[in-house]
């Protein structure tokens, strides 16, 4: 749905009776005495058509932040398995073999492991990249590469770039969410906007410590107002608004993104709520997420559920994140842990999506900053390192091929070899699938076109449906 | 067709033939390779093409253009078709509202042909044209579209008949020496008041336009308020001047803003804006730099002072290298490097020495000089005359320069450890002192552990034992008390003895600490003087040939400066040669900043940017005439320049539309008018503070940064003091990169890893959230009605209102507006009459509606 900036203020007044934002409004409708249309203040964040036809409209991130091990999930090594405890490429680190069973999946076949057992059901819906590589193996400027493509300056966030590139489809709502943000390694960096207007930056809900169910979004209800006193307040700061517009005569395009920013702030107040609130949800839903009291998988489960009503509700990008999956040691404890907190909601978000009908449109993306070594230098083999060589991610739906592994690491799993995806390209692809060109969504600063993919980025078609 | 403009805010956006677009530069460029660069035999052949499509384009494509296309889209026509200009190479390649009308060397996605092929859009027109017309156009485009006509400047060359010179690296404007050039004549002698209004008009008269009139008194004084020291004139300040508004009284209510102690943090904050002002690493780990505020304190001081602009260049590059007569001198030129030690870093990866020295080649080149000199870091610049060995120049001066901006990832707890990260600004910085410092230092530490869990004993006995022996540690017990609780109070008697004792102790200890000496972020110069290798890409694994320490070659011998001796930096020579009278870009890069702030827009928009791929400026003429008084006459006074600007009638006009004008110049490029503008986040909150009466005028003694302590955002640190009432003015605000104030983060404050000298104007819903309902803004509401209600020169809620209105808007409301406000107040308290309060209610949220309007946070 495509509002002009009149017709939404029209929707916003209707109904609440006000007089005299009916007689402003009459005033926005009426064309300008003299015949002047005034600078238009577009609506930054209204749906622009894309470079090409999309094959999603939404995106949501699954972000497994630390790290998870590819040779534990996606990757099978039988011989890593095989040389467990030899020397690795190093001296005094040994070769660390794969600590959970291994089982073809689907009619595709795809090898998962019993590590994520519930996502595993979903092999047939996963495109699974296997030849990721990035830049820096340390967590911080990977994860802020992750997220703007550049880890030494700051750099527009992905998620900022899609709603400058695309817009978004409810203007009640923020376009851009990040669920449960870590507060170090970059913070807001990870969704900020950078030299892009802060419009695209992505609103945060909580952070990483809270757990989602207690967290807030800012500034979302006056704390000694009610509503209808709120509406009444409103009514005479617009027309505060008016009077000043009237006494411009002329050009009052900047009152007027006044007037409706107070419209939609108004509105928004009253519709994320709305969406943030679960209750509506049955207890069926709630159990394929995980979601219950005291479950492991209760916070992640809000998480994705949220994502769920997001999309559902137009908003375009959301990201989740889970806690730490950064095990140097007690790997086999630690991914227990995190697979217990995300592999049911992870699953349960796929079948939502998909007997929703919202799968064909949305991309999912999982993953973490970089992956694990296939060695250690701990004497019990319960740990892993950081690598940045070499790791697994995958997407699922939104036009991407499922049932279908692409690249892999060497045959221990250090480095990429085959079907090589570096993190430029996956931007590219991902800004591809949602039909954007990542050569061609540029923003003039400091004399210079920036890109999210800077002079990088190469579109993997292989992963298309 | 693709409709999308993925610009921002048509408001912002130059106009095409403005812009010198890059497009068009990577032509050139490419155009040379597909000249000269393909080796022998073709280079001929190719040259040969290049003629051939020059004549094609002087043959068919330009009288074609003019025939068909001049009458709507061209510099002289009346109303730009589409904004698509097609006069000019730049104007063709940047296009209009359907994107870039050709591009070059690829017909079949060049617009200009699908629209003559009536593909999606129809153009000519009236008639198609005929099909060999359009193969010529395809023809000429497939051949990379060879373009000689330059922009058109203004409407006389609109027949396209301009001379064939390009826009070359050479001859870059900004480059050339500035003119002295005398203010023209003009038609209408009364309006100017100053040489600046002289030149403004003439060039409004050249376009047939007349400038607005005057701004009434009110617009005005409310104006030059804002525009020097950010905060609203008081209700007396407006009346006095309505009653007088004379030109003298305007003069005198100048002078006293410029030396009101308010000027320095209005203005220093632009310059922190292009200092790239923070206060903790930024970047991957955001570590906090716990004495960035003496910079930024430098700074708002050598405002208030009207330290002379070359001087204040001068101390933040090379302070601590100039002489200083007094050791407040020194101390202050210490400082002043600050500059060069703030800038975001990444502390863990990347390759932080290299990055460190880029930042600051790019603070210095874009704030100073106007260059984005940091382009030429893996690569000569693309569009502008920087080769990487330049860049390379000025890294080794900077190489042989040490930065010191406090911790790293680790934290620096004893005093030789601050001594070895910071600059130590006083005090005795003898190590054998430090070290007793230290072991000062430490007992106190261990004197607090033990302090602590002597509370707890105390405590945990307290609770056991009957409450008259509490706090009696010399009671007597008596003798009837059961044995085991007698002992219980005897343990709590000894305890309580060794709290005290303890804690006289660490009174003790404090005080032979003695004063901490002042810690400093800046340079000095390294102890080993090199000159930077070239790396090929930036890749430090790539060394090539030394670049021997110097400046940018573009600007040849004209500003010479003493020689780089092998024993220093060269740091001193740096800021002597960026402050060179004859340096073509440091004057005019200054005056255009002040310009802006005064006038809403630069005459060159883009201020950081005075590059080929910058926008050409609007008033050359003025420019290079205001650089010169600049640097001559003012002898590098900011308060002279600003007083001159704002003393001129260019900057009393009004803001409102006149519709001849508007049609010819919507952007208000000719300055036909004053542009009319929204506070930053600073003056808006600072303005809110204001008319509430809680703002606090007085400085704070450093910044909030110092309370949290030395630590990492998200990790060791407790950022709670940040969520206290700061009723200061904003520019003191702690700027925690990763936690930037939200007042200020959603009201466009630039992000301050990045220089940044024209901010954003966004109107955001989330901006309009946190003015209905955010702690603080009805915090400031509440606080305003307080004042209102306490007032004892109110006597009645029409006189309320009416001071409101005065104390927001610096106007008074009408009859209609009073009895409205009344009403809406009066039925709030209805409302909410079960409520104690409810009447400091209802004026709060009357209130709240005054401060959150946009006539409040737009300036006319």
């Amino acid at each position: 749905m495509f509002l002009t900036r009149r017709q939404l203020l029209h929707a916003a007044t209707c109904g609440f009776g006000s007089l005299a934002l009916m007689e402003m409004q009459n005033r926005t409708l009426a064309a300008p005495a003299n015949g002047l249309s005034g600078q238009e203040n577009a609506n930054l964040l209204a749906p622009k058509p894309p470079h090409h036809s999309a094959r999603a409209d939404s995106l949501i991130f699954l972000h497994m932040r630390g790290g998870p091990s590819a040779m534990e999930s996606y990757e099978r090594k039988p011989v890593l398995d095989r040389r467990a405890e030899q020397q690795g490429e190093k001296k005094g680190r040994k070769l660390t073999p794969s600590h959970w069973k291994w089982k073809r999946r689907g009619e595709s076949g795809l090898w998962v492991s019993d590590l994520f057992k519930h996502t595993a059901a979903h092999a047939d819906e996963l495109c699974v990249l296997s030849g990721m590589h990035t830049d820096i193996s340390n967590h911080t400027p990977a994860m802020l590469q992750l997220h703007t493509g550049s880890f030494t300056f700051t750099r527009p966030s992905m998620g900022s770039w899609l709603l400058y590139g695309l817009g978004t489809e409810n203007q009640n709502l923020p376009g851009f969410v990040s669920i449960s943000p870590p507060v170090i390694n970059g913070g807001s960096k990870n969704y900020g906007s950078a030299f892009l207007p802060a419009v695209f930056q992505g609103t945060a809900i909580g952070d990483i410590k809270t757990p989602v169910r207690e967290a807030e979004v800012g500034n979302l209800a006056n704390p000694i107002l009610s509503r209808k006193d709120q509406r009444r307040q409103l009514d005479l700061l617009q027309q505060f608004n008016a009077d000043y517009a009237a006494e411009l005569a002329g050009e009052t395009s900047d009152v007027d993104a006044v007037i409706d920013a107070y419209e939609l702030g108004f509105r928004m107040q009253s519709e994320l709520p709305g969406v943030m609130d679960l209750s509506g949800e049955t207890q069926e839903t709630l159990d394929l997420y995980g979601i219950g009291e005291g479950l492991p998988s209760d916070n992640f489960g809000r998480q994705c559920l949220l994502a769920r009503r997001m999309i559902e509700a137009g908003v375009r990008h959301v990201e989740l994140c889970d806690e730490f999956w950064d095990q140097h040691s007690g790997l086999v404890k630690g991914h227990n842990a995190r697979a217990a907190a995300t592999d049911k909601p992870s699953a349960g978000l796929l079948t939502d999506l998909r007997r929703r009908g919202l799968l064909d449109r949305t991309l999912v993306l999982w993953g973490g900053e970089f992956g694990r070594t296939p060695d250690t230098a701990k004497k019990d083999l319960d740990g892993r390192d950081h690598n940045a060589n070499g790791y697994t991610m995958w997407l699922a739906g939104g036009g991407v091929r499922g049932g279908y592994q692409h690249g892999a690491t060497d045959e221990l799993g250090y480095k990429a070899v085959e079907g090589r995806v570096h993190l430029h390209d996956l931007h590219a692809t991902i800004l591809h699938l949602m039909g954007l060109d990542h050569k061609r969504l540029t923003h003039r600063y400091a004399g210079r076109d920036f890109r999210l993919t800077d002079v990088h980025g190469r579109v993997v078609d292989e992963v298309f449906a | 067709m693709p409709l999308r403009e993925p610009a921002r805010n048509s408001a912002n956006r130059a106009s095409p033939q403005q812009e010198i677009s890059m497009q068009r530069l990577c032509l050139s460029f490419s155009m040379l390779v597909f000249a000269f660069g393909s080796g022998g035999s073709s280079l001929f052949a190719q040259a040969r093409n290049q003629r051939a499509a020059l004549e094609l384009f002087e043959k068919k494509i330009r009288p074609a253009l003019i025939e068909h296309c001049y009458e709507c889209h061209s510099v002289g026509s009346d109303d730009i078709g589409g904004e698509l200009l097609v006069d000019s190479r730049t104007a063709l390649l940047t296009g209009g509202e359907t994107g870039p009308a050709i591009v070059a060397g690829k017909p079949r996605d060049s617009i200009l042909i699908r629209a003559m092929e009536y593909t999606d859009l129809e153009m000519p027109p009236d008639e198609k044209l005929p099909d060999s017309v359009i193969a010529d156009f395809r023809r000429w485009i497939a051949l990379g579209a060879p373009d000689p006509r330059v922009e058109p400047k203004g409407t006389d060359s609109q027949n396209g008949a301009a001379a064939p010179s390009e826009q070359t690296k050479v001859d870059l404007w900004s480059l050339q020496s500035v003119s002295d050039v005398s203010p023209p004549p003009v038609d209408d002698h009364r309006w100017p008041l100053t040489d600046v209004d002289r030149f403004v008009l003439s060039r409004l008269e050249q376009q047939g336009l007349q400038p607005n009139r005057d701004a009434d008194p009110i617009t005005l004084v409310r104006r030059v308020h804002f525009d020097l020291v950010g905060l609203p004139p008081s209700p007396q300040q407006v009346a006095a001047f309505v009653a007088d508004p004379a030109p003298r009284h305007f003069e005198q209510i100048v002078d006293r803003l410029l030396a009101s102690a308010q000027f320095g943090e209005r203005w220093g904050r632009h310059w922190l804006d292009i200092a790239r002002y923070g206060e903790s690493a930024g970047s991957s780990r955001d570590v906090l730099m716990l004495y960035a505020w003496r910079y930024r304190d430098y700074v708002i001081e050598a405002f208030n002072a009207d330290m002379p602009f070359d001087r204040f260049i001068t101390e933040q590059i090379a302070g601590d290298l100039l002489p200083a007569a007094t050791e407040e001198d020194r101390y202050r030129q210490t400082v002043a490097t600050g500059l060069l030690a703030i800038g975001s870093k990444s502390l863990n990866g990347g390759n932080l020495k290299y990055d460190v020295i880029d930042d600051q080649i790019d603070v210095l080149s874009k704030a100073m000089l106007g260059l984005t000199v940091s382009c030429a870091r893996c690569h000569d610049h693309k569009f502008d005359p920087i080769p990487t060995k330049d860049y390379y120049s000025l890294a080794g001066i900077f190489l042989s320069t040490e930065t010191r901006y406090g911790g790293g990832t680790k934290r620096p707890k004893t005093a030789a450890e601050k001594r070895d990260l910071y600059l130590t600004l006083t005090g005795d910085v003898d190590p054998e002192v430090a070290k007793q410092r230290d072991e000062v230092a430490k007992k106190i530490v261990q004197l607090e552990k033990q302090i602590n869990s002597s509370k707890k004993r105390v405590k945990s006995l307290q609770s056991k034992i009957p409450e008259e022996f509490h706090d009696q540690p010399d009671a007597e017990i008596p003798a009837a008390t059961e044995p085991k609780l007698a002992k219980l109070i005897r343990q709590y008697q000894g305890s309580y003895w060794v709290l005290k004792r303890r804690e006289a102790d660490h009174k003790a200890t404090i005080g032979l600490l003695g004063d901490e000496p002042d810690y400093a972020i800046g340079v000095r110069d390294a102890k080993k003087i090199l000159d930077a290798n070239i790396l090929d890409r930036g890749e430090q694994k790539q060394p090539g040939e030394l670049a021997e320490r110097g400046f940018l070659s573009a600007l040849g011998d004209s500003c010479e400066v003493d020689p780089i001796d092998s024993s220093e930096s060269g740091r001193r020579q740096l800021a002597a040669w960026i402050v060179h009278p004859d340096n073509p870009l440091t004057a005019r890069v200054a005056v255009n900043r002040i310009w802006q702030h005064l006038m809403g827009k630069g005459i060159v928009s883009t201020v950081d940017n005075f590059g080929v791929s910058g926008v050409r400026p609007s008033h050359p003429d003025l420019l290079d005439h205001l650089a010169r008084r600049f640097v001559h006459e003012h002898k590098w006074s900011t308060k002279a320049m600003i007083r001159e600007l704002v003393l001129s009638r260019t900057y009393r006009l009004s803001s409102e539309i006149n519709t001849d004008a508007y049609q010819t110049d919507p952007d208000n490029r000719l300055r036909w008018r004053m542009t009319r503008r929204r506070l930053e986040a600073e003056p808006l909150r600072d303005a809110m503070l204001a008319v509430s009466g809680l703002l606090s005028l007085g400085r704070p003694s450093g910044s909030l940064v110092m309370a949290i302590g030395e630590g990492e955002v998200g990790r060791n640190i407790d950022t709670s003091v940040l969520d206290e009432p700061f009723d200061h003015r904003s520019v003191y605000l702690p700027i925690i990169r990763g936690i930037i104030p939200e007042q200020l983060r959603l009201f466009d404050f630039p992000e301050p890893s990045n220089v940044q000298g024209a901010r954003d104007s966004n109107t955001t819903p989330t901006q309009s959230l946190f003015l209905m309902n955010a702690r603080v803004t009805i915090r400031v509401a509440r606080e305003f009605a307080g004042r209102l209600l306490r007032d004892p020169e109110n006597y009645s809620d029409d006189d309320r209102i009416r001071s409101a209105h005065l104390l927001c808007f610096s106007t008074p409301p009408t009859d209609a507006q009073i009895q409205r406000d009344r009403r809406f107040i009066q039925r709030m308290m209805k409302r909410n009459e079960d409520e104690a309060d409810h009447r400091r209610l209802a004026w709060t949220a009357y209130c709240q509606s005054l401060i959150a309007s946009a006539k409040f946070r737009f300036i006319d």
